[in-house]
């Protein structure tokens, strides 16, 4: 599987921003359930 | 994007956060539902922060493929409407998977516009996420 040495903890600790636009942590969605990030090219 | 929306409940049902990340305004966000039926989490990252971090590709290349051109002709014949870009047209994503432990399941990086994980390979690796 190609991983390209993801570094999950700095991941975690970059935010993005919800509809309200707040800033969430992006380890808060996988913590006690699994997270799938699926990252697009452009919202369109 | 549109077969992701469709089988956006059995993530649910595995329990499974799953989330759609871009780089345009969430002001976008609504239009971005409608368009593609997805009604799940979405988030934006304007920095392209993250983007960057997994290593996703950003140019010219990417965007220009010959073969991003008939995978979006086939999208429309399909009747897939891409709507106006809301983002960065020249970056490209991608999808990881990460469980509880941090660990990365499942990690894939498109390398051309047009590319975007298998809607099997994603079920796959949910189904062989390991119970903690």
């Amino acid at each position: 599987m190609e991983t390209n040495n993801v570094s999950v903890e700095d991941l975690g600790e970059l935010g993005v921003l919800n509809d309200r636009n707040e800033h969430v942590k992006l380890s808060t969605l996988w913590q006690g359930t699994p997270a799938l990030l699926v990252f697009v090219r452009h919202f369109g | 994007m549109a077969e992701l929306a469709e089988n956006s409940q059995y993530f649910n049902d595995k329990n499974v956060t799953l989330a759609v990340i871009g780089s345009g305004d969430p002001r976008h966000f609504e239009t971005f539902k409608k368009t593609t039926g997805y009604g799940g989490l979405l988030f934006s990252d304007p920095s392209l922060a993250a983007f960057s971090l997994l290593g996703f590709s950003k140019g010219l290349a990417g965007f220009m493929s010959i073969s991003s051109v008939f995978k979006a002709a086939s999208a429309l014949k399909k009747g897939h409407r891409q709507g106006s870009v809301q983002g960065s047209a020249m970056q490209l994503g991608g999808a990881i998977l990460i469980d509880v432990s941090g660990a990365v399941c499942y990690f894939f990086s498109g390398k051309k516009a047009g590319d975007h994980p298998k809607i099997n390979e994603l079920i796959s690796a949910v189904d062989n996420l390991q119970p903690l």
